[in-house]
């Protein structure tokens, strides 16, 4: 689903990564499409196994074991059954990642400066000197004081949102057209969340990268992002302007998500869960993933929801995609008299 | 750092104290072993009850135990004047007892052995290092291939064939096998590397290979498994992630996260086997602390075994502050907290 963008950065189509298990295969991410243009913060949200790390995993050819099909497209390079040695040019260079954990992704035994002047040497023909320098820059630009003292240190030294700050430094170090965030910030404290959430939109405006930020926050898609892609058992559920998102929300399951959120100034004390559980992804149901936990699909006729997939239509806005077989004037109504008032 | 490895020093000096009790008592209360059996040892059999009980009071073998494991234990820092009823001979600190049998100190036969242990053990060790860990992290970066699934039957092989059974196939294949196999036709002896290097090296090849093909085994499946588990790492992803060869990932720093255990792995197994090997120094008659010791032990003679015991376990004390100060060495996160 993709509303279209000739000028994007990052074009995903119809993408598909299942893994073969002795249980049968998982459609992690099962059709999944959506655009990233250049310089923008897209936000991708959803619930643990909805797919979107694998997803995150799946632009830079991370998955050993998965098979992948459909499209992903840098440029007018096209990544999916792309060669390794194509793949690996690419990695760090054009398109670089963090992880939620700084800790284990950082490698315990080498120096900060050692893995950030090898993730420049290996991209660009420099001598260590050269590399150096280009590290303590980066490593004082995402603000760990004293740089060229933290270049020596190890990554247990560092606290939690500074070995993020590291990752970040590292992954940007060859100024790479986008940035994939997964979870950034899960693994950090709240005081360091916003710190690093603000490091990431400034310097995605100072260097003009795009992010890909994978989250399961809300919260952070709001603070952060410019258009946000809505993940539900591997499908895109909900595409939007971050606004338009959460002002004219236009599926059931993003109402659900969106009702989850506590909020400070709320008057009524309880929190609604989304009921049920997400589907298996050995097994995903016919029809839309979401009707098993749906409460409108009753109000669908001749069974569709549980029958026929939804496709990604306008509603509302001509850059907002929603998959709903409810009619786009019955969601707004039910969005405004029922679901925002309780909210 | 200092106050810590001192702090080691101390509580391995305590352990060394604890295992010459336990040596010494565990000799000296044999239940079998009376005080005149221990002086037949010395004398031979054919000594009168008599001439057995005056020997027994010369050596201090009716004294209290506490007394003569003072003796005994002062003997390794100051040396002992010990008699056989005829003579008199002084044994040099350090003094772990006097071989009757064969009429010399403890020390001097360890000291002769230890050079012929440490030949064979050390050359094993390197090639079971080199072969076992570079199979290891070659299957692992290839799991699933031909080379893993061959790695896998020749290692279990390895563990599986004892020595004493390979090494025979190895003796017999080398010395009296088929023509074009006979290269050792001389047989395989020891000779010292002061005296010639290259046949110090030739006749030990065998030697080596038949230790190191049953230990490499065991560091071939350790290697691959850690490799395994290093491999699905997030810093492994990280490293993939940033765009490095795959060869630099696997090579560097998955290897990097392996070396720690396998140096400690290491670092054990020497201590253990510089001891003595006992199997295979007999097997191929080579004169090192493991043949020393066996020796000692069918011939009764207590001194050997006791000095072998305590050497071996001072190998093993060592082993254990070597490997501790490498891990402080190769994990910065060790070296930091300590």
């Amino acid at each position: 689903m993709s509303a279209e963008s000739p000028e994007a950065l990052l074009r995903v189509r119809d993408l598909r990564v299942h893994f073969p298990t002795p249980d049968g295969l998982v459609r992690s991410v099962d059709g999944l499409s959506f655009d990233v243009r250049p310089g923008e913060i897209l936000g991708v949200v959803g619930e643990s196994g909805s797919g979107k790390s694998m997803a995150g995993k799946a632009i830079l050819g991370l998955h050993e074991q998965a098979r992948t099909t459909g499209e992903i497209w840098y440029g007018d390079q096209q990544l999916v059954g792309a060669a390794d040695e194509e793949l690996r040019r690419l990695r760090g260079a054009k398109i670089a990642m963090i992880f939620q954990d700084p800790l284990s992704s950082l490698h315990p035994y080498f120096t900060i400066g050692a893995q950030l002047s090898e993730a420049y040497r290996v991209h660009r023909r420099t001598g260590a000197k050269a590399a150096r320098a280009r590290a303590v820059e980066m490593l004082s630009r995402v603000g760990i004081p004293a740089a060229a003292r933290a270049y020596g240190a190890y990554p247990h030294e560092f606290s939690g949102g500074m070995r993020q700050r590291a990752m970040i430094a590292m992954a940007l170090i060859c100024d790479p057209g986008l940035l994939i965030a997964d979870e950034p910030t899960t693994a950090l404290d709240v005081t360091v969340q916003a710190q690093i959430l603000q490091l990431i939109r400034d310097l995605s405006e100072e260097s003009g990268s795009a992010v890909v930020l994978i989250t399961h926050d809300l919260g952070v898609v709001a603070e952060t992002c410019d258009r946000v892609v809505v993940m539900y058992a591997g499908r895109c559920i909900e595409q939007a302007p971050v606004a338009g998102l959460f002002e004219r929300p236009m599926t059931p399951y993003t109402w659900g998500l969106l009702g989850s959120i506590p909020r400070l100034d709320a008057t009524l004390g309880r929190l609604e869960p989304i009921t049920g559980q997400p589907p298996s992804l050995i097994d995903l149901p016919a029809g839309c993933s979401f009707a098993p936990r749906c409460g409108f699909a009753s109000r669908v006729p001749d069974h569709r929801c549980t029958t026929e997939l939804p496709e990604p239509l306008v509603a509302g806005a001509p850059d907002h995609l929603a998959r709903c077989h409810l009619p786009v004037e019955d969601r707004q109504h039910i969005w405004h008299t029922q679901i925002a008032p309780a909210l | 750092m200092i106050r810590h490895i001192a702090h080691r020093l101390l509580g391995a000096l305590g352990v060394l104290l604890v295992v010459s009790v336990v040596t010494f008592a565990i000799f000296q209360l044999l239940p079998r072993v009376t005080k005149v059996d221990m002086a037949f040892y010395y004398t031979g059999r054919n000594t009168s009850a008599a001439q057995a009980a005056a020997v027994a009071e010369r050596f201090g073998f009716d004294q209290p135990i506490w007394t003569q494991y003072w003796t005994w234990l002062s003997g390794i820092f100051t040396g002992r004047e010990l008699g056989d009823g005829v003579s008199t001979v002084h044994c040099a600190a350090p003094c772990l007892g006097w071989s009757f049998r064969q009429n010399r100190s403890v020390t001097e036969m360890l000291v002769q052995a230890f050079p012929v242990t440490a030949s064979i053990v050390l050359g094993a060790a390197v090639l079971w290092l080199a072969g076992g860990v570079a199979t290891g992290v070659l299957a692992a970066a290839r799991r699933g291939s031909l080379f893993d699934r061959g790695s896998t039957v020749i290692s279990l092989l390895g563990v599986s064939i004892p020595e004493f059974f390979s090494g025979m196939l190895v003796i017999y294949a080398l010395t009296a096998g088929p023509g074009w196999l006979r290269w050792y036709s001389g047989g395989i002896n020891y000779v010292p590397f002061t005296d010639d290097p290259l046949r110090w090296a030739a006749n030990l090849l065998p030697v080596w290979i038949c230790l190191a093909f049953l230990i490499a085994a065991v560091y071939t499946r350790w290697t691959r498994a850690a490799m395994l588990e290093t491999m699905s790492e997030d810093f492994i992803t990280t490293a993939t992630a940033k765009g490095l060869r795959r060869r630099t990932v696997v090579g560097r720093h998955g290897l990097r996260a392996v070396v720690p255990s396998v140096v400690t792995l290491a670092g054990l197994d020497l201590g253990a086997l510089l001891g003595g090997v006992i199997i295979v120094e007999s097997l191929f008659s080579f004169p090192g602390l493991g043949r020393l010791a066996y020796d000692g032990i069918t011939t009764k003679d207590l001194p050997v075994i006791m000095g072998t015991t305590l050497f071996a376990a001072v190998l093993i004390v060592v082993a254990n502050v070597v490997v501790d100060a490498c891990y402080a060495i190769l994990d910065p996160r060790v070296r930091h907290v300590s």
